[in-house]
């Protein structure tokens, strides 16, 4: 791949028009904007957009950004509200964006032509999706290959109902965007850059923690699928390392507590265990990962700097308890002072400098590409630490941008 | 019952614990924390719980040994090159109701210098203290950052 994808601007304003204003793009949770008046700033790509809750239960996607003279008119990261009111000439306007008042106004105002622009909004499972692209196609249908992984994630932890932390992890970096996205299926760094996380797990229990080897890893695999969608399932592999992980979160159980008592509900072992997710990692292109219990939203801010948005998930009419723990699970890697994340974002801004080359053109992504098990055009699959996914990534990344 | 400490022995072992951190001496930082401790930085600065909330860290003593065991283990890698930091506190205040714990709110700044990028981070911090075998420590310190609900550079050295 040439080294452009990542440091050129005019590739980034492209992407912005031709991925981000075209296709689907998540927005946030259900649980976010769970009563009616809820609202959360966001963006689609560079796009500042609201996501709101209407009076008819409906959410909706509309543009920050007063139709008089573009001034902002959301500024809260999320509230509750019954509409928006510029506060620059005063303008309001109803949840879904529609014009409701301009102050003073003596000439006829066409309050169709001045409502906020909106995007399509469809959702799946909880997780809602916008458009700027009136003629995309279903969201399903865009989703469709990776749906039962996304039915796995949600169901990781049974019959309850999945709310996000309000409050959310946000780390800022000095390099592109689609570093993230990449990373959630890369099963090839975790021994290496998260090695210090595995220092401590050893320490901790006294065994040496097994992730991925490159030999044997069993079962464990990574999927490549239409529309820029990867999959990295690390069953096979993360079950007994993701168990030792909560042998060291703050406030656990002691090892052998009877966990029913612990938790005053039957059967809380499983609970317990579904703390650390499913473990499959969801990365749906352009913008979401999905990973551990977490909802990660990665905001692309200029070819060179990166926002991400992560938010835990929690479990609705569970223990405290377990929601507790959950947190405490969370935050050992998440955020800026995690032990996980913080040495990721180190890696892309390591790549960051070392594609100031503009001698060295080219960067190698061909691992695993004699091995891999091509089903058809967009869709193979291949050992657990090959670069499978990203190709698939990047097949589609190249259709999107070309056309 | 608790006597109250005079503010100064209050200054002093926030100042020793500044030294320390500034000096990476974490070992001797350790040592200032009483066994059942608390260390956490809230994601919202005005959370006075952070149990059921979410957090940037929320470390007890054995995490906290955890965080200085991976800064150590020279494959922390925001941390290699290592983080400089130099931290200044001031406006202390001594809240305690007789014989209970003893708060003590400051004011800080911390500059954080690394690769030629020097960042300044402030905030609140409260530290609350008890007495134990005669000694003064820390059973808890909250450290209220601003932006700690907003995108921030990794910070993975100790606040």
């Amino acid at each position: 791949m040439h080294r452009d994808v990542y440091v050129d601007p005019d590739v980034f304003e492209t992407e912005m028009q031709r991925i981000f204003m075209r296709t689907w793009v998540y927005v946030g949770h259900d649980s976010e904007i769970a009563e009616v008046g809820d609202y959360k700033r966001t963006f689609v790509g560079t796009e500042p957009v609201i996501l709101t809750r209407g009076a008819d239960g409906e959410p909706s996607v509309v543009v920050n950004r007063c139709s008089h003279r573009g001034a902002a008119i959301c500024l809260l990261p999320r509230g509750n509200a019954t509409g928006f009111r510029c506060q620059f000439h005063g303008w309001t306007f109803g949840l879904d964006g529609e014009l409701l008042g301009v102050p003073y106004s003596e000439e006829a105002v066409d309050k169709d032509e001045l409502s906020l622009a909106s995007a399509r909004v469809e959702s799946y499972r909880g997780f809602i999706f916008a458009s700027f692209n009136p003629d995309v196609p279903p969201l399903t249908d865009h989703l469709r290959d990776v749906l039962p992984y996304i039915d796995r994630f949600v169901e990781h932890a049974g019959e309850y109902p999945l709310r996000v932390s309000p409050d959310a992890n946000e780390v800022v970096y000095d390099a592109n965007w689609k570093m993230q996205l990449e990373n959630n299926v890369d099963g090839y760094h975790l021994s290496f850059t998260h090695q210090s996380l595995f220092g401590v797990l050893q320490k901790r229990t006294g065994r040496q923690p097994r992730y991925v080897t490159g030999a044997s890893d069993g079962e464990a695999r990574v999927d490549a699928f239409p529309n820029g969608h990867a999959v990295m399932d690390l069953r096979a592999v993360a079950t007994d390392v993701l168990r030792e992980r909560l042998d060291i979160v703050p406030g656990a159980p002691a090892p052998g507590a009877d966990l029913d008592t612990y938790f005053g509900i039957e059967n809380a072992e499983d609970l317990y265990l579904a703390s650390t997710g499913p473990p499959v990692n969801i990365s749906i292109s352009p913008n979401l990962n999905l990973g551990s219990i977490n909802i990660c939203e990665i905001h692309p801010l200029a070819v060179n700097r990166t926002r991400v948005v992560l938010r835990p998930l929690l479990l609705d009419g569970a223990p405290e308890d377990i929601n507790r723990i959950r947190l405490r699970y969370h935050e050992i890697g998440s955020g800026p002072a995690g032990f996980v994340q913080p040495d990721d974002i180190e890696m892309f801004e390591r790549v960051a400098l070392g594609l100031a080359s503009e001698d060295v053109e080219w960067i190698q992504m061909t691992r695993g590409r004699e091995r891999e098990t091509t089903v058809d055009e967009t869709h193979r699959f291949s050992h657990v630490s090959d670069e499978t996914p990203q190709r698939g990534q990047y097949r589609w990344w190249r259709e999107m941008m070309g056309g | 019952m608790t006597p109250q400490p005079p503010l100064a022995e209050a200054y002093e072992l926030l100042a020793r614990e500044a030294h320390l951190l500034d000096d990476r001496d974490y070992a001797g930082w350790l040592e200032l924390f009483a066994e059942d401790c608390l260390y956490w930085m809230p994601v919202d600065p005005l959370a006075e719980d952070g149990a059921l909330r979410l957090n940037v860290f929320y470390d007890d003593k054995a995490k906290m040994r955890d965080r200085i065991s991976r800064l150590e283990s020279g494959s922390a890698y925001t941390e290699e090159p290592i983080t400089l930091t130099s931290r200044t506190f001031s406006a202390l205040q001594l809240e305690s109701d007789g014989d209970g714990p003893l708060l003590v709110r400051s004011n800080f700044q911390l500059v954080a210098y690394r690769s030629g990028d020097q960042r300044v981070l402030g905030g609140r911090y409260r530290h609350r203290l008890v007495r134990e075998a005669g000694e003064l420590r820390i059973s808890e310190k909250r450290v209220a950052l601003l932006g700690s609900d907003a995108p921030q550079r990794p910070m993975t050295f100790v606040f």
